[in-house]
C-alpha cells in the first residue's frame, strides 16, 4: 500500500473514532454532552500533535526507538510541581491559579531540566550508550515520583483527591485556556518541522553523514530539541504524565510506515497518537465509566509493549 | 580500608543521638533518676524507632548484596527489580480478599508476591542474551513500573490509592512499641543469610560453573530469592519502601572491599544501618519538630549516589 493511502486509511480512522467519541449513547441532556465532548475532542486533537511531533523529533536526534522523551521523566516533573503548589498553597491555590501563570511554571521548570539534563549527561552520553541514558532518564523519574509520593501522604484527603488528579493524565476535565496556550505553542513547532522536513530527514543519518552534507548538526539538534521539550512541556499540561505513550506511538508509526521520510512520517505519527489518545479515552469514558484514567491504562498497555522491545531488541544482538 | 570498628563507633553516638532527638521531653538525667515518664517514651517510641531502623537498613543493604550476587550484576537491588512494586501489590491483594486481615496476613501476602517477582525478574535475566550492565537495572525498573500501573488500576477502582501510597513510603515516625515487632523476623533471616553466604558466592559464578562445583544452583537461587523476599516483605509492611538502599550501600563497601560477601557482608549491614540513621536523624532535625520521611531523603540520597556510580562506571568503560 503506498503511503499517501496509509495516510488515508488512518485519517479516516481518525475521523471515525471522534464520531464514534462524540456520538455513542449521548442520551436526553444531548446539547450539554456534546458540548463537553467537543472539548475533550479538541484538547485530544492538540495533544496528540504535541506527543506526535516532539517523539518524532527526539527519535530523529538520538536515533532510536526505545528512547522517548517521556522515558526522560519530564512529564513526572510536571507531577511534582502540581503537587508541590497543592502542598506550599493550598488545593485552592491550584484551582484558582490563574491558568496562564500554572502553564509557564509547568512549562519553564521543564525546559530548565530537560536543559540541564542534556547539558550534564545527554550530550557526552547519548551517542554511545542509550540504555544508560534511559537509566538516567528513570532515575530522575523515581526521585520525582518519590517525592511527589512524599507531598502526597501529607495532604489531607480533599487535597490529594485533587493532586492525583491534577497528576493523572485526564482529558474529562478540559480547561479551554489551556488548549488556547498550547496550540500557541505547537503550532509554530508544527510548522517549523514540516518546513524543515528535509533537514530532519539529514540528521536521521547520523551526526558524520549530516555534518558531510553540509548541515550543521550540534547547531540544529539544539534548536530541535527545545522544540521537543516544549511540544512535549505543553502536551502535559493539557494531558498529564503518560510516561509509554511516546514509545506507543512512534513504533507503531515506524512499523506501520517503514520509511524514512519525515514528511510522512510526521503526518502519520500525529494522526497515529490521535487515534491511540481517542481509543483510549473511548475505553475510559464509555466502556470503564470514568472508573480508571487514561495515564493508567497506557502505561500499562505500553509499558507492556515497552518491555516485548527491549527484551526483542537484546535478543538480536547475541 | 574502613575498619568495622570505625563503622560501630560512628553508630554508636548516632544512635544515641536518635534516641533523644525528638519533639516529646526526654533526657539523659530524667532517665537516670528513674523519672517514668521519660522511661515510658523510651520504651514505647524511641527505643523501637532505633531498632526499626538499624534491622531494616542492615536487611535491606543485605538483601542488595545477596540480589547482585546472584544475578552477577552491580546494579541490581529491590528497588531496580521492581520488588517494591511486587510487595505493594502484594499487600493491595491482601487488602481487598481479606479487608480485616492482621499485619501478619498482609505481610504474608506481601512476601508471596515479592518471591513471585524475584522469580519472574530471574528468569527474564536468564533469557537476556545481552547481558550489558546498564541495560538489566533497565529492565527490572520496567518491570517494576508495568506492575505499579496495574496495582494503580486496581487501587483506583477500589478508591484505595491514598492507603496504598502509605505503604509506598518509607517512614519511621509511626513505629511504636506493639507495632514494629514484626520486623524482627529479618534478624534470624539475616543470620541464615551469613550462613549460607559462600553458597550465593559460588552461584554468582553462574550455573555450569556452580553444578560444576556440587551446588544445587536452582535450590540456591530460590533460597536466596526466599530470604530477599522475607525481608523485603517484612521491611514494606513495617517501615514501608527505603529506595535506593539496597543498590548503593553493597556497591560502596565493594569499592573498598572488594566482591568477597562472606568479608563485606557485616560491613555492608553496618554500613547500611548507619545510612538509614544517619537519614532518618537529619529528617527528623531539619524541619523540627514536624518530620521528613525516610524514604524521601534516602531518594534524594540514593539516586544521587546512584547517578554517581553509574558515571563513574561509564567512565572507566569508555
Amino acid at each position: 500500500m503506498p503511503h499517501k493511502t496509509k495516510l488515508i486509511v488512518l485519517a479516516l480512522l481518525m475521523l471515525l473514532s471522534i464520531a464514534l467519541y462524540l456520538g455513542w449513547n449521548l442520551g436526553v441532556a444531548w446539547q450539554y454532552a456534546l458540548g463537553l465532548r467537543l472539548k475533550t475532542v479538541a484538547a485530544i486533537i492538540v495533544a496528540g500533535v504535541a506527543v506526535g511531533v516532539s517523539t518524532l523529533v527526539f527519535h530523529t536526534i538520538v536515533n532510536n526507538r526505545v528512547v522517548t522523551p517521556q522515558a526522560l521523566g519530564l512529564d513526572k516533573l510536571y507531577e511534582l510541581s502540581k503537587t508541590a503548589i497543592i502542598y506550599f498553597f493550598g488545593a485552592s491555590t491550584l484551582l484558582s491559579l490563574n491558568f496562564v501563570t500554572d502553564y509557564l511554571i509547568s512549562l519553564l521548570l521543564m525546559v530548565t531540566f530537560a536543559l540541564l539534563l542534556y547539558r550534564f549527561i545527554f550530550q557526552k552520553v547519548a551517542q554511545q550508550n542509550i540504555y544508560f541514558l534511559l537509566l538516567v532518564g528513570l532515575i530522575c523519574s523515581t526521585l520525582f515520583d518519590n517525592m511527589t509520593t512524599f507531598f502526597q501522604v501529607l495532604l489531607d484527603p480533599d487535597e490529594f483527591q485533587i493532586a492525583a488528579y491534577a497528576g493523572f493524565a485526564s482529558f474529562n476535565v478540559v480547561k479551554m485556556e489551556t488548549v488556547g496556550l498550547s496550540l500557541l505553542t505547537i503550532v509554530p513547532i508544527l510548522f517549523y518541522s514540516l518546513k524543515h522536513y528535509h533537514k530532519l530527514d539529514v540528521m536521521a543519518l547520523g551526526r558524520d553523514h549530516a555534518l558531510n552534507l553540509g548541515l550543521d548538526y550540534d547547531k540544529t539538534s539544539r534548536v530541535l530539541l527545545i522544540l521537543v521539550v516544549l511540544a512535549l512541556a505543553s502536551a502535559t499540561a493539557l494531558a498529564g504524565p503518560m510516561m509509554f505513550l511516546g514509545l506507543l506511538v512512534l513504533n507503531i508509526t515506524l512499523e506501520l510506515f517503514k520509511t524514512h521520510q519525515h514528511h510522512i512520517l510526521l503526518i502519520g505519527i500525529i494522526l497515529v497518537s490521535i487515534l491511540c489518545l481517542m481509543i483510549g479515552q473511548f475505553i475510559v469514558l464509555h466502556l470503564l465509566n470514568f472508573k480508571t484514567t487514561l495515564s493508567v491504562i497506557i502505561n500499562f498497555v505500553g509499558g507492556i509493549y515497552f518491555f516485548w522491545i527491549l527484551l526483542k531488541e537484546n535478543k538480536k544482538w547475541q | 580500608m574502613i575498619k568495622r570498628r570505625y563503622l560501630i563507633l560512628l553508630l554508636l553516638p548516632l544512635a544515641m543521638i536518635s534516641l533523644f532527638v525528638g519533639v516529646g521531653e526526654m533526657s539523659l538525667a530524667g532517665l537516670w533518676a528513674g523519672n517514668p515518664q521519660d522511661w515510658q517514651l523510651f520504651w514505647t517510641s524511641r527505643l523501637p524507632r532505633l531498632m526499626a531502623i538499624v534491622v531494616a537498613g542492615a536487611g535491606l543493604s543485605v538483601c542488595g548484596l545477596i540480589m547482585q550476587s546472584l544475578s552477577r550484576n552491580r546494579f541490581v537491588s529491590p528497588t531496580t527489580a521492581g520488588l517494591y512494586d511486587c510487595a505493594r501489590l502484594g499487600v493491595l491483594v491482601s487488602i481487598i480478599l481479606l479487608p480485616s486481615a492482621s499485619i501478619f496476613v498482609k505481610t504474608g501476602f506481601a512476601i508471596a508476591v515479592t518471591l513471585m517477582g524475584a522469580m519472574a525478574f530471574m528468569s527474564i535475566l536468564a533469557t537476556l542474551k545481552h547481558r550489558d550492565t546498564v541495560f538489566v537495572p533497565l529492565v527490572g525498573m520496567i518491570f517494576g513500573s508495568i506492575i505499579s500501573a496495574f496495582t494503580t488500576f486496581i487501587a483506583l477502582q477500589m478508591d484505595l490509592l491514598q492507603n496504598l501510597a502509605g505503604w509506598l513510603q518509607g517512614d519511621f515516625s509511626t513505629i511504636l512499641n506493639g507495632q514494629y515487632e514484626l520486623i524482627y523476623l529479618s534478624v534470624p533471616v539475616l543470620i541464615l543469610i551469613y550462613i549460607f553466604a559462600n553458597r550465593f558466592v559460588l552461584a554468582g559464578l553462574g550455573q555450569d560453573f556452580a553444578t560444576n562445583l556440587g551446588l544445587n544452583y536452582k535450590q540456591t537461587l530460590f533460597l536466596g530469592l526466599l530470604l530477599v523476599s522475607v525481608i523485603t516483605g517484612v521491611v514494606i509492611v513495617t517501615v514501608g519502601a527505603i529506595p535506593f538502599l539496597g543498590l548503593i550501600v553493597p556497591n560502596l563497601v565493594s569499592l573498598y572491599l572488594g566482591d568477597n560477601i562472606r568479608r563485606t557482608l557485616s560491613h555492608t549491614a553496618l554500613l547500611g544501618a548507619l545510612l538509614v540513621l544517619l537519614c532518618d536523624v537529619f529528617g527528623r532535625v531539619v524541619i523540627y519538630p514536624y518530620e521528613v520521611s525516610v524514604s524521601l531523603i534516602m531518594g534524594v540520597v540514593g539516586s544521587v549516589i546512584f547517578l554517581w556510580l553509574l558515571l563513574r562506571r561509564y567512565r572507566y568503560a569508555s
